[in-house]
């Protein structure tokens, strides 16, 4: 064996251990920021978190107007009912005991829970098919001058917004500001564990709370109308 | 306090298993079951090390005698893999019995080096020493080729070129084959779309998804880890997180300061077999095999290292005695078993 041809090689090899190094540490130093940026951009999807419409009061704080959100299970409109074994598997792990059995047209579960919708994400990103509506809920107090002055409100972005009347009037007032949040998710689409980011909390509407009490309010109207 | 060498590749070899338990619990921490793969790996890992002692235990001489009925033996055991073996990933390499699977080409890779030395050792005229080794080479590739496995074809061919290079060959023999091996590859990359995607890739690694993927997890350990047991990107993005991008994870899991600890342990293995392999005192088979160690662990560990770190162009390569795989465990098992026998081989004539 030539020993000087030997020390070559483990030469060779010393070279390309210290040019690992070099690179394992460039890595994990002056390289890793901007390494970092690139994978949240691949990895992090950002969601809103939807921020409560504020309630109308009369001037003795009884609320007039009151606005909900809410979040439904339902089958897809496609025409595909079936649920797979494991996306029936995942949705009872994930709600308990459910009934499959429902007609198109009705929810397969009613008022979905913030982390309920987040956990139920994946399984809609994999094309389960199943689709999340969102249900505008409304009380308006029984009182025809309030359903008449209040006006109405819609969804535009899955945010409420008022379209006429006091909810338009007030609508900076009243309209909350959504939330962000993000979460890193794996190539199949799942969200990884405690990668959960609050990047900015829901900023809920403010309550407008009028110059006059209920009754006030219908009397006005009702001269209002008699004009 | 003296250090012994054969104590030094045993422990080094140890440590550096325990360091591979470590990654592939760290690959598995999002799996159904995260301690499936490291029990397997701790059965492997007992295998290994009583292969080691046994074969470390047997005198060199009897590796000599029967170099190649050993190497004809596994050689046979990778010739009916196309016939008799199992499919994985593309590849037909794997013999399989229920959950128990065996890759010959890792556990041959031993004997294949046995029978080399014993080849190069017959020969004195350069010419007839190349051609011999050239020519066994070449059987096994084909072989190997057939499966096809080119990473494994490609550190045989190496291990081939490496050891005429070490046992003082002339230059224009060496020139004479790597001159037409650079062709045979530029044309093979030329052929196959992938191979050249491959390549083109990693000129430009932004564009590569896979070294992306690599670099990320190894950015995402910084200089201590992300969380022991907890390689977050290797679970989610990096292909083969316990196998082929076993480094990766690793410097996820334990960041830069503990994946050069590896490097480090890499290289005292590689140093303790290089000095016996430099011992005088000791037969010309026996240092020539121990030098055939050196290169073939050592071209491994950094072709694999290389991809990981995006140095080198993706390719799939195990990380001896770190990456998940009972074959290749085993393998390196028997390899250092030989070596270690090779360093109480002493020259008669001394």
């Amino acid at each position: 064996m030539n020993t000087a041809r030997f020390c070559v090689i483990l030469f060779f090899f010393g070279a390309a251990f210290v040019c690992c190094a070099v690179k394992g540490c460039r890595l994990a130093g002056p390289d890793r920021e901007k390494i970092l940026a690139r994978g949240e951009k691949i990895a992090r999807v950002w969601r809103q978190l939807p921020a409560r419409r504020g309630r109308i009061l009369d001037k003795n704080g009884k609320v007039l107007v009151w606005s909900e959100l809410y979040c439904d299970l339902h089958y897809n409109n496609s025409g595909e009912y079936e649920l797979s074994e494991d996306e029936q598997h995942a949705l009872i792990e994930l709600f308990g005991k459910m009934e499959f059995d429902v007609p198109p047209s009705k929810p397969l579960r009613r008022h979905l829970r913030p982390d309920e919708l987040i956990a139920l994400e994946p399984l809609l990103l994999k094309g389960a098919p199943l689709r999340v509506l969102v249900r505008n809920e409304r009380l308006v107090c029984d009182s025809e001058a309030v359903r008449t002055l209040a006006g109405k409100i819609e969804l535009r972005n899955n945010i409420q917004c008022g379209i006429s009347g006091w909810e338009l009037q007030n609508e900076l007032l009243l309209r909350g500001i959504p939330g962000r949040y993000s979460v890193l998710v794996d190539r199949f689409g799942n969200y990884m564990p405690k990668s959960f980011k609050l990047a900015t909390p829901p900023s809920d509407g403010k309550d407008l709370k009028l110059p006059e009490t209920l009754e006030e309010i219908e009397q006005k109207f009702k001269e209002g109308e008699k004009l | 306090m003296k250090i012994s060498l054969r104590g030094t590749v045993i422990f080094s070899m140890i440590l550096l298993t325990f360091f591979g338990l470590l990654t592939i619990l760290s690959s598995q921490s999002e799996a159904e079951s995260p301690y499936y793969l490291v029990l397997r790996q701790l059965l492997s890992f007992g295998a290994a090390v009583g292969l080691m002692f046994l074969c470390g235990a047997l005198p060199f001489a009897f590796f000599r005698r029967h170099a190649l009925v050993l190497s004809g033996i596994s050689f046979l055991a990778v010739l009916i893999l196309p016939l008799l073996g199992t499919r994985i990933n593309g590849m037909c390499g794997w013999f399989r019995y229920g959950s128990f699977s065996l890759q010959p080409t890792e556990i041959a890779k031993a004997f294949f080096l046995l029978g080399l030395t014993a080849i190069l050792k017959h020969f004195d005229r350069d010419s007839l020493r190349f051609f011999a080794g050239f020519g066994y080479t070449m059987i096994w590739i084909g072989a190997i080729v057939i499966q096809p496995d080119f990473g494994t074809s490609f550190i045989y061919f190496s291990l081939f070129l490496a050891l005429i290079f070490v046992t003082g060959i002339r230059w224009r023999w060496l020139i004479g084959c790597v001159l037409p091996a650079a062709a045979g590859a530029a044309a093979f990359v030329y052929m196959h779309p992938y191979a050249y995607k491959r390549l083109t890739a990693f000129l430009n690694p932004a564009s590569s998804w896979h070294l992306r993927q690599l670099e990320l997890a190894s950015a995402r350990g910084g200089w201590f880890g992300s969380k022991i047991g907890q390689a977050l990107w290797s679970n989610a993005y990096v292909p083969l997180p316990y196998n082929d991008s076993a480094y990766a994870t690793l410097t996820e899991t334990i960041g830069f300061a503990g994946a050069l600890l590896v490097l480090v342990l890499f290289a005292v293995l590689l140093g303790a077999l290089s000095c016996i392999a430099m011992r005088r005192d000791l037969t010309p088979a026996a240092r020539l095999f121990t030098a055939g160690c050196v290169i073939i662990i050592g071209i491994q560990t950094l072709l694999h290292i290389g991809v990981n770190l995006s140095l080198l162009p993706p390719t799939g390569l195990t990380l001896p005695l770190i990456s998940y795989g009972g074959s290749s465990l085993v393998g390196c098992g028997i390899l250092l078993g030989i070596a270690l026998s090779a360093a109480s081989d002493k020259n008669e004539a001394k």
